[in-house]
């Protein structure tokens, strides 16, 4: 028996490990690609875990017989949460939370008793919106409540309507008149007595407010149609919380979750959670 | 070397259907945009959950404050998310209600100007005021003498006025209710298109509400409908409903300004509307093929067949007594379970309305929505009943016949369905030893006249429909005497028998249309009836509202059902769609 090879075995041959030599390498410079998709994956997944645990959950403790107020039993932490029901954050728990304080609910007790596979970094940043859809026509003000209009010539030439609202937060009430100026809803007056705004200087987007000791900008008046007038946004920065997002040496993933804050001295208002995971 | 070259080009392919297979199933789709979307949707859903938590979804809801709501979620997104969507079940939609005048309700009136002589001539200071011309006129006309009260004019050019082009000429008016030229604010002034009120107290039974339709100062005449009715159901939709401020428009009009006007729903009081409708039909099929209608009338049994609308909608007239000595006049009113009358229902109490109301009926007018004649229960009188047995039919003393069923006996007779006419029956015994017994018989019905061979045999209860009527078939029927025999058999009319107090379809013949509603008239309605009037209205509306954003709506989108929970539970879905 001879062995014999043909010409055209040999070609065929050839050619296939060439186009099997073609299909890895184009595989293999898609597997950085891989590597990435599932840490991504992974980050997402894990953001949302743990903002899920911190907005939903109450978190625990385990001193004595355990509770859900483990702000007041910071030694024996179980679980930290912010929660008082779905999506509501409690202000006593907020408050706790300090990166670096050690004699608080800080960055490293989190990552201890939460297992994490990245680093946070968390901010809290409140939204009030004052609902100003009450209205009346300028220098007709209505008696109950009994509003005292500015004496000043900006206010006299402002547009007719004029829309109020009132907010309490921090334990302070404040009441807003809205004006408008060619046809944009674009200034404020703001009063802390009852519903006298003479003297009161006109304020706009950017400027601060005072209410009950935190400074407050003025963030937005609503212009848009349907309606106009009827709404102004306050906002003000709660809390950061985590490390500093600038050492991060990974791909950092960023989400925004969003709850109410609730604290009795203030009428149930929007917080926006930003979260940033590397 | 062919066969070489055959091996060669098997390899080849084959290679190509690895490689396409392998890069198929490796393609790798961008995970920065998988996860942004993911990310995008997580903070859609929590923003939506909150602004319903917070309450501020219902407050800006209520308001129909939608752009209020969009500019709120706009803003706390941090990614400039703009968001479009719907809201369902809530009337929050504006309503542009135009209210047909009947011809003998619109009013010409001639106008002079104002001139020396003139019993107010220079002593017009308020008009003047707001007049841009100098020029003044006042009515000449017969209403005039009727109310003792009378109307000067003026060129104001006012701002805000809806019809601009008709504001550029007379526009307003002034109404002098015998104060002798001294005008408070409440008399104008009153411009085109507005209604207003044409009397004073002395005279209150004749004082009308009016809408200044028209005014020609160089042809010396005026114009005006009487709007009282619409006037006073206009009252009740300027309430809030659960909480609710809805935002209604309501404009006398005729077709010649239906022409030009789209209107969310046309309200056609009186039964002298008919004949209207009938003449401008095309007209009013191409309001209802996307808009309501509503029927404030009290028609007749022949306006049903004559007028094109009621036709095409299959509302039907049921020719029968009542069961009591009814005449005519208001009823107690009451809603079913039905799921439209709970709707109806809802809106009704939204407006804070008496739960124990009456109301008048529509004549003996039915939606006639199924398959037989009967009324509907929607919005029905638990009181008062048609008397449905007036088209019951006995067939008494049957003549003997031979049987094409069995060898039992059979007996023949007559029966006279109403609006139908005579039909020859047969009631034949059934059975192998042919008892006589009511439960061993049969019916053959000789609808064609064609003998009773090839005719159904039915069984004693069972319904047969004749000219629209459901009768049920009664072979237990006994005649007059104590003892039962098998030449007799009965009809006894079927179907819901309360009076429909509003009858009303959305299915039409021959085009496809939006709903007619019919509701019995009365002058004036009664403040509940007004409230159920405008509930009517709503639920007919019943629009989506939609808002758009200021960005085209991706693929991320959040629902959220609510409810406004004041008088009543009145639930609503809103559903978002998010820009990128």
């Amino acid at each position: 028996m001879k062995a014999q090879t043909t010409l055209e075995f040999i070609g065929s041959f050839l050619f296939f490990i060439a186009v099997l030599a073609s299909v890895i390498t184009f595989t293999l410079s898609d597997v950085p690609q891989f590597n990435s998709y599932a840490e991504t994956t992974e980050k997402n997944l894990e953001i949302k875990k743990v903002t899920d645990l911190m907005l939903t959950s109450p978190g625990y403790h385990s001193d004595g017989s355990g509770g859900t107020d483990w702000e007041n039993h910071l030694q024996d932490v179980e679980q930290p949460g912010l929660a008082s029901s779905n999506l509501e954050i409690e202000r006593d728990k907020l408050n706790v939370l300090n990166t670096v304080d050690p004699t608080a609910y800080n960055y490293g007790n989190f990552t201890s008793d939460i297992d994490t596979s990245y680093d946070y970094n968390f901010n809290f940043t409140w939204y009030p919106i004052v609902e100003t859809h009450r209205t009346f026509i300028r220098e007709s003000p209505p008696s109950s409540p009994g509003i005292i209009e500015p004496q000043t010539s900006f206010y006299d030439e402002a547009e007719n309507r004029v829309h109020y609202g009132e907010i309490t937060l921090e334990g302070g009430t404040r009441r807003f008149l809205i004006t408008a100026y060619d046809g944009n809803y674009n200034t404020t007056y703001v009063t802390d007595f009852e519903w006298d705004f003479e003297g009161r200087t006109p304020r706009s987007t950017g400027d601060t407010v005072d209410i009950g000791g935190t400074e407050f900008v003025i963030q937005d008046i609503q212009n848009r149609e349907d309606r106009p007038g009827a709404a102004l946004t306050l906002k003000t920065h709660l809390k950061e919380f985590g490390r500093n997002p600038q050492t991060a040496e990974s791909t950092r993933v960023k989400i925004n979750r969003y709850a109410l804050l609730e604290d009795p001295a203030s009428s149930e208002e929007l917080v926006k959670v930003e979260v940033l995971a590397w | 070397m062919v066969k070489g070259l055959g091996y060669a080009l098997e390899a080849m392919m084959a290679s190509v259907i690895v490689f396409l297979f392998i890069f198929g199933a490796v393609e790798v789709t961008d995970p920065e945009q998988d996860w942004n979307d993911y990310q995008r949707q997580v903070a859609a859903e929590d923003l939506t959950y909150t602004m319903k938590e917070s309450g501020k979804l219902n407050s800006f809801l209520k308001r129909g404050e939608t752009g209020t709501l969009q500019n709120t979620m706009a803003l706390i997104s941090d990614r400039d998310m703009e968001v479009s969507g719907a809201v369902s079940n809530l009337p929050i939609s504006q309503i542009d209600i135009g209210f047909f005048t009947v011809p003998d309700k619109r009013v010409d009136q001639n106008i002079v100007q104002v001139g020396s002589g003139d019993r107010c001539n220079g002593d017009l200071q308020e008009v003047e005021e707001f007049s841009e011309t100098g020029e003044i006129y006042r009515t000449d006309g017969d209403l005039e003498d009727d109310y003792g009260v009378r109307l000067y004019f003026a060129n104001t050019n006012p701002t805000g006025v809806e019809d601009a082009e008709a504001s550029t000429g007379f526009d307003s008016l002034w109404v002098d209710n015998g104060t002798e030229c001294q005008f408070a604010s409440n008399d104008g002034p009153h411009y085109l298109d507005q209604i207003f009120y044409w009397g004073d107290n002395n005279t209150e039974q004749a004082s009308n509400y009016y809408e200044f339709n028209e005014i020609d100062t160089g042809g010396g005449e005026s114009r005006f409908y009487r709007g009282s009715q619409a006037y006073n159901i206009s009252k009740v939709l300027d309430m809030e409903i659960n909480g609710i401020r809805t935002s209604t428009h309501v404009d006398m009009t005729d077709f010649e300004e239906m022409s030009n006007e789209d209107y969310s729903l046309l309200i056609f009081p009186e039964r002298d509307s008919l004949p209207q409708i009938d003449s401008n039909y095309d007209q009013l099929i191409s309001h209802l093929v996307s808009n309501p209608v509503l029927l404030l009338m009290d028609p007749q049994e022949d306006d049903i067949d004559i007028n094109p609308l009621l036709d095409d909608a299959g509302l039907s007239w049921i020719d029968t007594s009542y069961q009591s000595s009814y005449t005519g006049g208001e009823v107690p009113a009451s809603f079913s379970s039905e799921r439209k009358s709970l709707d109806l229902r809802t809106l009704y109490t939204g407006l804070n309305a008496s739960p124990s109301f009456t109301m008048v009926a529509p004549g003996k007018t039915v939606s006639n929505t199924t398959d037989h004649l009967e009324s509907s229960n929607m919005l029905y009188s638990p009181s008062l009943s048609y008397n449905l047995s007036d088209w019951n039919n006995q067939v008494d003393s049957m003549s003997s016949h031979s049987n094409p069923e069995t060898s039992c006996n059979a007996f023949e007779g007559t029966a006279n369905f109403h609006d139908y006419g005579d039909v020859d029956v047969l009631n034949v015994g059934l059975g192998p030893d042919c008892p006589s017994d009511w439960e061993t018989r049969g019916l053959i019905i000789d609808f064609e006249g064609d003998g009773y061979s090839d005719n159904e045999l039915f069984l004693n209860g069972e319904r047969v429909i004749v000219e629209n009527r459901q009768y049920a078939i009664d072979l237990s029927y006994q005649s007059g005497s104590d003892s039962y025999s098998d030449d007799s058999v009965e009809f006894i009319a079927l179907g819901q028998d309360n009076v429909e107090l509003m009858p009303n379809t959305a299915s039409f013949d021959g085009f496809d249309g939006n709903r007619v509603a019919m509701l019995g008239y009365q002058k004036p309605y009664s403040l509940d009836q007004r409230k159920l009037v405008s509930s009517v209205i709503y639920w007919l509306v019943k629009d989506e509202v939609r808002f758009e954003g200021r960005e085209d709506p991706d693929a991320v989108s959040t629902s959220v059902l609510g409810g406004i929970n004041e008088r009543v539970y009145m639930p609503y879905e809103v559903n978002l769609r998010w820009s990128e």
